[in-house]
């Protein structure tokens, strides 16, 4: 292992965001917060999105690791031990800096820290933390912060932390036990999940705190179960790390709720177990969201795909549609697939599937359906549903109406009537709107997997010769 | 036929609506309309509306009372809309608010709420996109160091951007220029929005400026796309090139991104000295 600890920060930074961008969060919602008086930040529920990288993948957060030094040799992961790349680290005050300076730059709104494990697994964490309490405490840093939390680290660290960052996720790698024995020996189901389960307990507890207080427990707009901070106090011992509750002020414990990880299509595992435990993390450890990433083949090794086998992106996307149904369209695991049929089908969207397989509900009047079924109806999302709800309160909605508060009929229209009727002469027959759909899907899902550019010539665009010349 | 003409900000339009609705116009003789947009017409009677503080928080305090604070946000954010018919739109989504209170906004079958509803939404979009995108550079010699970004949104989002970087840096003084307007929402120990002389402006930026951290995120920016995923389709769906003018990361505009992802460092570096060196006539370019 080549350890460089003092490179030029801009080395630093290249080698350490590089080894980060496999990790797939990059969100900053979940939390809002006003700017305070000595520091500089705030936070916004919706998050906000800075740039979009050449993969399009939104840059919210600075994400970078503190150090790619690793005691472990996961085989998926491109910081392992045995792979022979440049190590390095950050000292706390050039992460602090660099935060700092491009916060108010606006290019980030806010940090995103993760770490391979040097030495061990306390050790890498307590410099985390270290990063953390300078950035709040001296730099009075409000912004948003994501923390990864390291497994195997104490539970006293993990607390320490969750009271400085505004979420905090440990990453569950690979869908089963399994799988991760196979290619992540260091790492066990254990060390992942006991952190996880500390993390969901603080969240609830302060949620407790705050609502027996007789306090302001102000349910927050999204319906989820995290709750606007009351001025209740906080009963909490103080920390060895020195985070106490300044007096007048509350720190929360991780506000905007934890979230995790895990790599498709490094081992063999099919859309329906990895949907059924996204379903059980979200049931059973209150997660925020559950990531997915598309196994981008770096490493060589037996156990693992081919070097440049390409990533699964369709098969990514598919389990992002199903993972917004689980959360926000009271689908169930089951309903979308099963043993007999564990994996996503190519060509339509996991909702569509559903609809098409399930046409005896359909079509659904949109001047009587309830709020569930609307939900269900393809094309149909949960804003649209929510403005039909209200607009319907006051007149019955014809087509026209529909399409002015913005639903879009694209996809609809095969399923839905308004006063009874369709909008156009529609067989609700499975062959008939299977193939319509796919016309309207063929040219999306061709892309996703055949990536292709092109720019609209402009007759005036003289953006290189003039340059140039 | 009667047409009110109203300075183009939310003051001037709620005065208008103030005074349209004492006229007791009819509504098929009346129009409203901001005052850039001079066409006259034949048979048409111009009255010029005079912005009056007090008229306009009255109009702002019977929204909130009379219809809903949701309502008034949604006609605030219309009123900085750059589409034309917005002054009538926010008048005619008024009188319907007046007669049913809250509920008019749920009331999407009325062609009125529709049109506010619609400016708002799209007001509201681009600020979202622009909280992100915006981009400060340091600017000045040591000691009298601001903040200073440039935009070009198709509406006024100046008043709405104002406030949310006032909140997030408290501290800081700061500038933000929309060059379409040629003003600027000016935060230090006050905070006001102005007319700017955009010669000036141009010369400020073209001045004295810290790039390190502007080189900094460029390196970042670079190093965090996955090669394997490349997909600048997406990447101009989600940050359309009319946003990227101003954006570091895509070196002064119209950056080619396919050579800015297979080139890296040198190229870039290139082409931005060369955007630096050409200076306004470069930037006039990006207009088009």
């Amino acid at each position: 292992m080549i350890v460089l600890e003092d490179l030029e920060i801009e080395k630093k930074l290249e080698i350490l965001s590089d080894a980060a961008k496999y990790d797939v969060a990059c969100t900053s919602s979940g939390v809002e917060r006003k700017g305070s008086q000595e520091g500089m930040g705030n936070a916004t529920r919706c998050g906000i999105c800075h740039s979009f990288a050449a993969d399009g993948r939104c840059i919210s957060l600075l994400k970078v690791l503190m150090t790619n030094e690793c005691i472990y040799d996961c085989k998926y992961c491109i910081n392992r031990r045995s792979n022979d790349t440049v190590r390095t680290s950050f000292t706390p005050q050039e992460l602090c800096g660099l935060t700092i300076q491009f916060y108010r730059r606006n290019y980030i709104e806010g940090l995103f820290l993760s770490s391979g494990i040097r030495r061990s697994p306390d050790e890498t964490m307590e410099q985390i933390y270290r990063v953390l309490f300078l950035l709040r405490r001296q730099y009075h840093f409000n912004g948003y912060i994501h923390v990864k939390g390291i497994p195997g680290a104490s539970a006293e660290l993990v607390q320490a932390v969750g009271y400085l960052a505004d979420r905090m996720s440990l990453n569950l790698e690979l869908p089963t036990a399994q799988g991760l024995q196979k290619l992540a020996p260091g790492k066990t189901r254990e060390k992942i999940l006991t952190p996880m389960r500390q993390i969901q307990n603080g969240i609830r507890e302060q949620k407790l705190l705050l609502t027996d207080g007789g306090r302001i427990a102000k349910k927050s707009d999204n319906g989820s179960s995290l709750y606007l901070p009351g001025d209740g106090q906080i009963l909490r011992e103080k920390s060895s790390y020195g985070v106490s509750t300044r007096s007048g002020k509350q720190e929360r414990f991780v506000p905007a709720g934890q979230s995790t990880q895990m790599i498709v299509g490094a081992t063999q595992e099919n859309d329906y177990q990895i949907l059924t435990i996204a379903e059980s993390l979200y049931r059973k450890f209150e997660l925020k969201r559950v990531f997915y990433s598309a196994y981008v083949a770096l490493n060589e090794d037996k156990d693992l795909p081919q070097v440049g086998t390409k990533p699964p992106l369709l098969r990514e996307h598919r389990l992002y549609q199903a993972d917004f149904l689980l959360r926000f369209y009271g689908f169930a695991a089951k309903e979308l697939l099963s043993e007999e049929k564990p994996n996503f089908n190519v060509y339509l969207d996991p909702k569509c599937d559903w609809a098409i397989r399930h046409l005896e509900y359909f079509p659904v009047e949109i001047n009587r359906a309830d709020y569930e079924m609307l939900l269900r109806v393809p094309g149909i999302g949960v804003k649209s549903a929510q403005r039909i709800m209200r607009a319907r309160r006051s007149a019955k909605l014809d087509f026209d109406q529909l399409k002015r508060i913005g639903v879009v009929l694209k996809r609809a229209h095969y399923f839905i009537t308004c006063n009874g009727k369709m909008l156009y002469h529609t067989k609700i027959e499975e062959d008939y709107i299977t193939r319509r759909i796919l016309e309207l899907d063929h040219a999306k899902n061709w892309q996703m997997d055949y990536q292709m550019t092109y720019r609209q010539l402009s007759l005036f665009d003289d953006r290189k010769e003039g340059v140039t010349g | 036929m009667i047409t009110y003409l109203c300075e183009d900000t939310p003051e001037g339009i709620f005065t208008a609506v103030y005074d349209a609705w004492a006229a007791k116009i009819p509504d098929d003789r009346l129009h409203l309309m901001t005052e850039q947009e001079m066409n006259f017409s034949l048979f048409t009677e111009y009255r010029q509306v005079e912005t009056d503080q007090e008229k306009a928080v009255k109009v702002a305090r019977s929204i909130w009372q009379k219809i809903a604070n949701e309502a008034y946000i949604q006609v605030y954010y219309a009123s900085l809309s750059n589409e034309e018919d917005k002054v009538d739109a926010i008048y005619h989504f008024l009188k319907q608010g007046f007669r049913y209170g809250a509920r008019v906004l749920d009331m999407h079958g009325l062609v009125q709420v529709c049109r506010v509803y619609e400016l708002y939404r799209s007001v509201s979009n681009e600020n979202q996109k622009y909280r992100g995108f915006v981009r400060f550079a340091e600017i000045g010699r040591q000691g009298r160091k601001i903040l200073l970004a440039r935009i070009r949104p198709k509406n006024q989002l100046l008043p709405l951007l104002g406030q949310h970087f006032a909140d997030r840096f408290g501290q800081e003084n700061f500038v933000i220029i929309d060059d379409e307007r040629a003003m600027g929402y000016f935060h230090g120990e006050t905070a006001f929005l102005s007319k700017v002389d955009m010669v000036q402006i141009d010369r400020l930026w073209q001045g004295q400026r810290d790039t390190a951290y502007e080189e900094l995120f460029q390196t970042f920016f670079r190093s965090i796309a996955i090669k394997e995923r490349e997909n600048y389709v997406c990447q101009r769906t989600m940050c359309p090139i009319r946003y990227r003018d101003y954006m570091v990361e895509f070196s002064g505009g119209k950056a080619d991104e396919e050579t800015q992802m297979a080139g890296g460092r040198l190229q870039i570096v290139e082409n931005k000295t060369e955007s630096m060196g050409t200076g306004t006539k470069q930037m006039g370019s990006h207009k088009i």
